[in-house]
Parts: C-alpha cells; structure tokens; sequence
C-alpha cells in the first residue's frame, strides 16, 4: 500500500534547466507543454518537424539531462509517451487510481477489496459513503482514499458478484439509509454464482461440440469428457 | 424459438417414443414448416398409407395441428381448399418433461389425478369414459365417482382440457381486411401472425368451453357445435366437406363426435415458471421473499389464460398479507416484513394501491445467471465480470472503459473479448479517429437475444447428447440388467452400483437442463 502513497507525490515545477541545443530546446518546450498528457514520439516529430533520429537523439538526451521521462502507456504499452519530469501521468495514461506502471495495482486492490467487503458485512447494508467512512476508521491505510476510488473497488466486486447492489426502501434494514439511494449488500453464501445446469455438463464448455454428432468422430458414446465425469 | 439442434432433439423424442417412420414423417414437418398430406408423401417418398397413419399417430399426442386452408386459385379458378399439417415444436419438447408434469399434478392435487393425468400423457387424448374406465381398471376400484372427482379437479385446476378443433378454416383475408391490416401495421408496428400461429390460435376452443365438463358421458351432438361456432366455421366445415378430397379418412378421424381431452401443457408451463421464479427468488433473497412471490402467484390466476404474462395479476397489500398467513412459515411474517419482501421483489404499485411484480424481469435474471455460470465455467473470472458488465446496460464499451472498471490488465481483458467474439457471445465495432492522428478503439456490446439463442441452440444438443449416453450406457450393461437379482455377486454388484450412479447422475442432469431450456425456451 506505500506504492499507493508514492505515486500521489506532486513534486515543485523545476526552474532551472541545463543548457539545451536549439533542437532539444524546441521537443523539450513541446513536452512540457503537454503537462500530465505527455506526447508521442512520433508526434513530436510530425509537430517540430524534425527527422525522426534526430528527435530520438533529443530524447535520449533529455532523459540522461533528466528533464524528460519515458512514461508507460495504460492504453497501448508500445506507444511510448515522453513527459516533462515534474509531471505525475494523468488516469488517461495510468489507467487511474488503483493502477501503478500502467497495471492494476494487485498489491492495493485486493486488501482493500477485503477490507470493504469485511466493514459491509459487519454494517449489514451500507452506502459507497458508509463503506468509505468505515474503511477509513479502521485506519488501516496510510494514504488518503477518496469515497469515488472506493466506489470503483466496490462496483467491481460487484461485477465480481462478491457485493450486490439495490436500492434502499427506507425501512427494515433499510430504515438508517434514505428511501432510492444505492446501496450496497455481502451477498450470502446460498445467492454466489452457482454452477448453471449448461456449465456443470461436459457439453457447456466442450470445445468440440459443434462438431459433435451420435455416430461422429466425435460423439457422446466415445467422448473422453464424459469419461471423465462418469469415472465413478 | 426452434432451431436445427432444438429440431434434431425433437426428432430424436418422437423416434424413441413412436419410432423411425414416425419420426421421418415429423422431421419433414419440422424442417419444411406445415405441408399438406401429398407435400409429406413426396418429401418422405414413404407410402401414403403409412404417412396417413403416422399423421394420426402424430395427431393423437398432440405434436402437430391440421388445418384447412383457403388459397387463391389461378386464372379464372375458384379459391382452392386444402388441408395442412403444422408441428408443434413446444409440445413434442414437453414429452422430455412428463414426469415433471406428473409430479407437479402429485403435489398439487394427488396420487388419484396425478395417475389420470399419466394415462392421458401416455395416450395423448382421450374421452373422459375412457380416462375414468383406464384409471378403474388399473387401480381395480368399484368407486368410479373418486376417479370422476379426480378428473374434475384436474379440470378445475386447468391441467385438463379439451381438444382443440381438428381442423380449424383459415379462410382467405377479405380486401377490406388486408388493407386495413397493412394500413395498421405501417404506423402501429403490429407483428403480424404466421398462418401457423393463426390456426393453432383459431383451433383452441372459447374459454368458456375449453374446461367444461358436460354432464353426459362426454359425448358431443355435432349439431349444436355448429350451431355454437362461429359463422366463418361453419362455413369453412360447409367447404371442408364439399371437397371429396385425399384427406378424407383423416378429416374424419379428426372430426370428433366425442368430447376429447388432452393435458394442458399452457398451465403445466405457467406453474413452472412460477416455481422456476420463487426458486430463485429464495436464493437470490430470503424465505421471506419467496413466500410473498409464491402467495401473490399462487392466489390469482392469469385472467388472459396465456402461459407467459409479463405481471403477476395485481393484488393489494390485504389480500397478499391474508395469502401469506395462510401458510405455515408466513404467520411469523408481520406487515412490514411483507411490505420489505415486495420491495425486493421490485413489486410496482398502481394508482389503486394493488402491488405487482414484474416476472419477466425475473425470468431474466434467472436467464443471466445460467449463462453468466457458463461463461465463468468457460472462459474464467474475467470473462464473468465482463458478462455482467456488458450485460448490465445493453450499449457498447470501450476495451479501456471495461478494463478498468473491471480493474483488469487491458491485455488480458482484449485476449478473453477477443475470444468471447470468435465465439459469437459479442458483437464487436471498431471505430477510427480522423486523420492525421488516427486512432483506433474497439466497441463491444452483447447482443442479448442472438446470445440466448446460442445458449439454447448448445443446450438441446447438450440435451440430446445426455439421452444418447444414456441410452449408450444401458446398452453396454445390457446383459447385466437381463440378469436377475439372485445372480448378482461379486463384482456384478459394484458394476450394477456403477450404471444406477451413472443413470442417476446423467438423468438428473437431463432434467435441470431441461429446465434450463424451458427458462429459455417456454418462459
């Protein structure tokens, strides 16, 4: 969880820059201009007009000076996106809060998944805002995490159909909740996904049905699955 | 919804339950859609005596509808009558689930009805004479008012009823008819009905006739069944008889002076969609949910007398709270617990307080979670969550926006998209950004409908797969089940323990994925 911490940094904007040539000076201005977006390699060479060796040569350069830092690119990992070095990556390139070197972020995600769901099942029904408020009285974690971060975690452990979401009626379990807001619920062991009748027989997720017929190459009579399954 | 798998599994039910002529002659039928009597014979090239007589068998258990039908002539001809033959896809599929038909009879109403209704599921359709003297003779009793009982209150319960018109008319629309009709379907989008659908809904008889009784001995004078029917019948039976045509010896075998009876396979498949919805109501809620759902369904009947309606009848809070205290478990349940329950339920309430709940939306979920499990079982965890995302709001999303609301590694996420669409459970759009930064983004969404249908395309031939191992492991064991009980020993016993776990465990899965196909299917 330190890394989470880590990455929030904002270090203070640079003022003193060593002595540039008048190419690097021109793809370094174009760098920073773009702030926490970053920009291409390629176009900084269709922007500057520059020849393509050349600007790699900047770059490197830049990035020996460190006033330029190669970022990785959440969305296309090939793509490699150069940013003034005060500037921290926006989501856009991160891929966001809970993601670190353009990866989701394993190490934080999960304990604080276990976490909310462990406060949610304690308070019963809850609101992002409880589970939030919850989360963050268990002082368990050393940086700030905003309610919309735990809204994120929350919506996929719905996904996940580990949490269920509803709406509040106002009474019953309800009663401390206004009437229509969202709310989340620790689904119960008999509500988890069950094995469908399709996915617990050999032929939901055989990969030769199609080519399965009774008198086949492929048929129930001789299939290794079904073997396997009746293997009593 | 029958498609070649749904049909090859149909085919397969009428060849073991009636044989191979039987089945070819429904085959050509199910393939082909309703023909006429000489269309069958020059399909099959089986002789037309047998095909005469497979019809019949055909006609008996209720897999396919004839009908007269008014076509237009040619030049200077008069309208030509005929005689067609359409299959009844659901109803060939409802053989595979007799015993759950029977079964559900049982609780409901009895031993005594549920063995009336097994002679009429073994013989299709019957006088009820003859229901009341099969069941006397079977169960060698001299009490033929209980049997007589018995079959009123599987009457009165609606899972009974009485055979539709052998041969309904469906007569030629009128030009006043048409053009309204296409002047209605222009602005009001009304989906127009197939003649098949036509004849099938012309044939079952008025509501008021098709659960009563008469107090003779079921026979029927064919005067006043006339004199009842409307005009355009009459004048269709007027039609029917004047052509001396080829399917004379079947008109007449169709054309009954006997009140005949047949079970009603519409409330068969209303209550287990109901029961397919409390079911999963109490695993999705709690007890409590499922009682109120259970006592809103059970207390009312659908006044449309269709097998899938959208809402449950309204009912108000009262009248379920008195519904609810009448069973054993609901007299803990206060009013307030009852009010929680119908908020679960996502009951709606209209302007006069009546509560309803949408069962459509729960058949729904239930749809969702068979195949959200299969594509967990298929394609893994990720897989999943991208299922119910997509699911969810049925509208594309972007590769990046799924994985990070998922919180999965983009590649990861695009490697299990990509394969979910080569197997045509997505639909995938790829979009460019205008030159000279061009950019490419993937759009995925899932075609609900198109995936439904795949799934139980997958599940009749999964369906027919079970019967076939079935069928191949008795079979195989075919001495050993010859043998009689004192001379198995030894490892004859193991072996015999070994075919009943098999039997056991490929019959009971048959019958959940039979359910599983009436969710889809029927529901």
């Amino acid at each position: 969880m330190s890394s989470a911490t880590a990455k929030r940094k904002r270090p203070e904007p640079k003022s003193l820059t060593p002595p540039l040539t008048g190419q690097e000076k021109v793809i370094y201005e174009l760098i920073r201009s773009r702030r926490e977006e970053g920009i291409w390699s390629k176009d900084i060479k269709q922007e500057t007009d520059i020849a393509e060796a050349v600007v790699n040569k900047c770059l490197k350069v830049l990035i020996v000076k460190k006033l330029v830092k190669e970022v990785p690119n959440y969305q296309n990992k090939g793509k490699k996106i150069y940013m003034a070095v005060e500037y921290q990556p926006s989501e856009a390139l991160t891929g966001g809060f809970w993601y670190e070197n353009g990866k989701p972020d394993e190490e934080s995600i999960e304990p604080i998944s276990k976490l909310c769901t462990g406060v949610l099942h304690n308070m019963g029904v809850g609101t992002v805002e409880d589970i939030a408020n919850a989360v963050r009285n268990t002082r368990a974690l050393n940086f700030d995490c905003p309610t919309m971060r735990i809204l994120q975690l929350v919506k996929a452990l719905v996904l996940k159909g580990q949490l269920l979401e509803m709406r509040s009626t106002g009474y019953g379990e309800f009663s401390s909740i206004p009437v229509g807001a969202v709310c989340y619920k620790c689904v119960t062991k008999t509500a988890l996904p069950k094995a469908g009748a399709f996915a617990s027989i050999p032929c939901g997720v055989c990969p030769h049905l199609s080519i399965c017929t009774p008198d086949g190459l492929v048929s129930p009579s001789n299939c290794v699955y079904y073997g396997k399954w009746l293997d009593f | 919804m029958s498609t070649q798998r749904g049909i090859r599994l149909a085919v397969h039910l009428i060849d073991s339950h009636f044989g191979h002529l039987v089945s070819k002659v429904c085959e050509c039928l199910l393939l082909k859609g309703s023909l006429t009597l000489n269309q069958i014979v020059s399909n099959t090239g089986l002789p037309r005596p047998d095909v005469k007589k497979c019809l019949l068998v055909l006609i008996q258990h209720n897999c396919i509808q004839p009908f007269t039908l008014e076509q237009r002539g040619g030049f200077e001809e008069g309208n030509n009558v005929s005689i067609h033959y359409t299959p009844l896809f659901d109803n060939i599929l409802h053989r595979l689930r007799f015993s759950k038909f029977v079964l559900l009879v049982m609780n409901k109403l009895g031993k005594e009805c549920a063995d009336l209704l097994q002679g009429l599921l073994e013989h299709g359709r019957l006088t009820m004479e003859l229901i009341i003297r099969r069941a006397a003779e079977s169960t060698k009793t001299e009490a033929p008012d209980a049997v007589h009982d018995a079959f009123k209150r599987l009457v009165g319960a609606r899972f009974v009823e009485r055979c539709p018109d052998s041969e309904p008319f469906i007569e030629l629309p009128t030009d006043e008819e048409a053009t309204t009709k296409n002047r209605r379907s222009k602005f009001a989008k009304v989906v127009p009905q197939t003649i098949e659908q036509r004849a099938i809904a012309a044939a079952i008889p008025m509501e008021a006739k098709r659960f009563l009784i008469s107090c003779d001995t079921g026979s029927e004078d064919t005067t006043e069944t006339d004199k009842d029917a409307p005009s355009i019948l009459s004048a269709g039976e007027k039609r029917k008889r004047d052509f001396s045509e080829i399917d004379d010896e079947l008109g007449a075998a169709g054309f009954q002076k006997e009140v005949l009876w047949r079970p009603n396979f519409e409330e068969f498949v209303r209550c287990l969609r109901h029961k397919a919805c409390i079911v999963h109501e109490r695993l999705r809620l709690d007890e409590g949910a499922a009682i109120v759902l259970s006592a809103m369904l059970e207390s009312s009947r659908n006044p449309e007398g269709g097998a899938v309606s959208r809402y449950s009848v309204p009912m108000s809070l009262n009248a379920i709270y008195e519904e609810v205290m009448r069973t054993e478990v609901g007299r803990t349940m206060t009013l307030d617990h009852v009010r929680t329950s119908l908020d679960q339920l996502g009951c709606t309430k209209n302007a006069d307080d009546l509560y309803s709940v949408d069962l459509s939306n729960l058949i729904q979920l239930c749809r969702n979670e068979e195949v959200e499990s299969f594509m967990l079982k298929k394609y893994g965890g990720v897989a999943y969550m991208i299922f119910r995302l997509l699911s969810k709001e049925s509208r594309f999303f972007e590769t990046d926006k799924i994985s990070q609301d998922i919180l999965k590694e983009k590649v990861e996420t695009q490697k299990i998209l990509f394969q979910m669409w080569q197997d045509n459970y997505l639909s995938m759009e790829k979009i460019s950004t205008p030159a000279p930064k061009t950019n490419h983004f993937l759009l995925w969404r899932i075609n609900q409908d198109l995936v439904w249908k795949q799934v139980l395309d997958g599940m009749y031939h999964a369906a027919l797969n079970l019967i076939n191992r079935v069928s191949f492991e008795l079979n195989k064991e075919q001495e050993l089940r010859e043998l009689p009980s004192s001379r198995i020993t030894g490892v004859l016993v193991s072996r015999k323990a070994r075919l009943l776990k098999i039997r056991y465990c490929l019959e009971s899965s048959l019958m959940r994925l039979d359910d599983a196909i009436m969710l889809f299917h029927d529901f």
